[in-house]
């Protein structure tokens, strides 16, 4: 059989060509892709191996960047209250999402209003403005505080004990379930019926039922909930720069507070690169972990 | 005939412009001309409380009716302002006029001397003494940093009617600190409120440092090295201090200090239920503008001292100054901006001092004079930095912020005082002592630098 001789394709021919529209549309996307993600990389990479401060020209240091970084009892700390707050808050989102989904899940008149007041904070929770009125909320003249004095513990104040002061910025982050609530909505929908069905028939109960059905076919959805809330929860900023900037002796310095403060408060910009770079190998090897053992416990209907 | 007269007329004239030109750019001068500048903008930065803001862009407005000039002008309060200053830094694009503190060694490489525009006349310093020029200038190498908004002092502010009421007497010229902890556990006990809000932890280390002894200072007076020779004493001391009366409930605890944060206004004492804080005493008009909207009238004092009759550990500083950007297209225009904004009564009548006590004499002596500007509140201004730089030994107070501090005082704060009130050292000898082993260290990175 002979080949057919390959003509040079003509101009209108490239034009309509599938993968030429193909990356037409995804070109927008490409670009910022590569000059406001990719490029700053690189950036960060270099100004990690160097001293670098801001409007100065960095000067290549190799690694004594990250070697101090293993010595600062900073980082160390701030590592340690970040997982701190990712170990707690990210559990308490995700049963919160699980639990309201599930309440929703009954068709009522109303299910779609409940929705959306549901979906609400998580929009607008990442705000300065609502940083602010939580920092008002919790604060040592707050309704809450108010409360707690009431109660009996004079003397309390969240911001100013370092042993609580995480709390409120767990519960402002957890009130933004919202958007993970619906994934799970849906995660819900998706369950065969017969399933539930068939159980029923055989006698099992509610708490079996949610044990057995539920949570097994949800678990890809977990799965993916959970990633992206990790991922989220790492990188919480706004609430401890706004509510705590860093809490009563640094019980609230998380690391993305941490990077920001040595970067440009300090002017440690090329430090401040190589805490953000440990970061990401440090998050990168917890998400590589759970989807490793996800295989145990994730279960695919196919 | 006629035509000679013409000619010598149309010397004469030519001549009298030429000195006119020549002369000092004497904004105050009658029948000063402002320069035309319709057609032109000019951009600046400054950080302040709202009262400040509103000042500052009734003045911004006068100059643009005055020159015709376009202002772009954005500010910010005084945490946020530094953040933005990096980033316009970074990316080259800070205003042709910017505020600038006592840390300018840290930005120096953002800031044009304005050597030159003194030597040519454009900023009129005759009435301007060479000790006030002093106040913002690099003495390493002469070069004139900025304009200085005025000169002011960290003092502290107390409530008189607090102290009345719980029977304490009032804060003395030389009051120490035995004083102010039985002054502040008598007002904690009978009004069950925290005596004291804000403290600035750091100065007031530095403060203590000086106080100790004669000689003794924490850093050096150019800010190019530490003064302090190690003997840790004064550290501990002032930490164990404040620490015990934070424990005890008489200082507000680190949460409410932060609820408040930089924000003078927001501070308890204008409500009523704080009697002392800390402040810088330009900040006094706008605390006192809230103190009076709730029937409140506030005082000034010294800070307290080690020794009644020892060192203040108090100085007379630059409060800020204004720079110009070393890399701005409309440097002439940004220096006759500034000339206006240092020198000019009517300007100043507009803002008053409430960034500091003018360094110009002339403008000085007019709002002193003026009743409707001097009020009893501007008036307790002046009479603390008069009195303050009355002390003999302010002389001894080192005013310098170098590249290090802001991190050393960070950490002195949020490491060492709020680490020592949560019982992470063992006593206060032992976090001054680790205290000063990491200021070095601190001190060493930024000298690698």
């Amino acid at each position: 059989m002979q080949k057919a001789a390959r003509k040079p394709m003509t101009l209108r021919a490239f034009i309509n060509h599938d993968n030429t529209v193909g990356y037409l549309f995804a070109l927008p996307f490409l670009i910022g892709f590569l000059w406001l993600t990719i490029y700053p990389m690189g950036l960060s990479l270099y100004y990690s191996f160097c001293n670098y401060k801001i409007a100065s020209t960095p000067e290549w240091i190799g690694l004594n960047n990250y070697i101090t970084l293993f010595q600062d009892e900073k980082f160390g700390r701030s590592l340690l209250v970040t997982i701190q707050y990712v170990a707690i808050g990210v559990p308490l989102k995700l049963i919160f999402a699980l639990l309201v989904a599930m309440l929703l899940t009954r068709p009522t008149r109303l299910q779609g209003f409940y929705r959306a007041i549901y979906y609400i904070p998580s929009l607008i929770g990442g705000s300065v403005a609502v940083a602010l009125v939580w920092k008002q909320l919790f604060g040592s003249r707050g309704p809450i505080v108010t409360l707690i004095k009431g109660m009996g513990a004079t003397g309390f104040n969240f911001f100013g004990n370092s042993t609580w002061a995480f709390l409120p910025l767990v519960l402002c982050n957890a009130w933004q379930f919202g958007s993970s609530m619906l994934i799970f909505a849906s995660g819900l929908k998706q369950i065969p019926k017969d399933y539930y069905e068939a159980s029923e028939i055989d006698g099992a109960g509610a708490v079996k039922r949610f044990f057995s059905i539920t949570l097994p076919c949800l678990s890809p959805i977990i799965l993916f909930n959970l990633i992206m809330q990790l991922i989220s929860g790492f990188m919480t900023f706004t609430q401890a720069q706004i509510i705590t900037q860093g809490g009563p002796n640094y019980a609230t310095n998380y690391i993305a507070l941490n990077i920001f403060t040595e970067g440009f408060a300090y002017s440690h910009m090329g430090y401040a690169c190589a805490q953000s770079w440990v970061m990401l190998l440090i998050m990168a090897a917890i998400t590589g972990i759970i989807f490793k053992t996800s295989s145990s416990w994730t279960f695919y209907e196919n | 005939m006629k035509k000679l007269l013409a000619l010598i007329l149309a010397a004469v004239m030519a001549l009298s412009m030429v000195a006119v030109a020549s002369a000092d750019n004497n904004v105050n001068a009658e029948g000063y001309q402002f320069p035309d500048y319709s057609g032109k903008k000019m951009s600046i930065m400054w950080w302040g409380s709202d009262t400040r803001a509103k000042m500052t862009i009734e003045m911004i407005e006068l100059y643009e009716q005055l020159t015709g000039l376009d202002i772009e002008y954005e500010f910010y309060d005084g945490g946020s302002y530094w953040t933005q200053f990096q980033a316009k830094m970074a990316s080259d694009s800070l205003p042709d006029v910017f505020q600038m503190g006592n840390n300018w060694l840290t930005y120096y490489d953002t800031i044009q001397p304005l050597n030159e525009y003194i030597e040519n006349g454009t900023i009129d310093t005759s009435a301007i003494s060479e000790a006030m020029l002093a106040t913002t200038k690099n003495q390493a190498n002469g070069d004139i940093t900025g304009m200085s908004n005025g000169t002011n002092a960290r003092c502290f502010a107390y409530n008189p009617a607090i102290f009345d009421a719980c029977g304490v007497a009032y804060p003395t010229d030389n009051w120490t600190w035995d004083d102010f902890a039985a002054a502040c556990r008598t007002i904690h006990e009978k009004t069950g409120n925290p005596a004291v809000t804000t403290l600035e932890y750091n100065s007031l280390a530095f403060s203590v440092v000086t106080q100790w002894k004669e000689g003794y200072n924490f850093y050096s007076m150019d800010g190019t090295s530490f003064a302090f020779n190690g003997d840790v004493e004064p550290l501990a001391y002032i930490f164990d201090l404040l620490t015990t009366l934070q424990k005890e409930g008489c200082i507000a605890d680190y949460g409410i200090q932060n609820e408040i944060g930089t924000n003078v206004e927001a501070d308890w004492i204008a409500f009523g239920d704080a009697a002392i804080m800390m402040l810088s005493s330009n900040q006094f008009q706008a605390l006192s503008n809230v103190a009076k909207e709730n029937g409140i009238t506030l005082e000034l004092c010294t800070i307290p001292r080690v020794h009644a009759d020892g060192q203040s550990g108090m100085v007379v500083r630059s409060s800020q100054e204004m720079c110009i950007y070393k890399k701005s297209e409309n440097k002439e225009i940004a220096a006759n901006f500034i000339n206006f904004f240092v020198n000019s009564i009517a300007a100043n009548k507009i803002l008053n001092c409430e960034r500091g006590v003018s360094i110009n004499s002339d403008v000085l002596a007019a709002l002193k004079a003026d009743p409707e500007k001097t009020d009893e509140v501007t008036g307790k201004v002046y009479t603390i930095i008069a009195k303050i730089g009355s002390f003999p030994d302010t002389a001894n107070s080192s005013p310098a912020e170098p590249a290090a501090n802001e991190k050393i005082s960070d950490t002195l704060k949020k490491t060492y005082f709020q680490g020592l009130a949560e019982g992470k050292f063992a006593s206060a000898q032992e976090a001054a002592e680790k205290f000063w082993e990491e200021a070095q260290a601190i001190w060493a990175e930024y000298e690698a630098q």
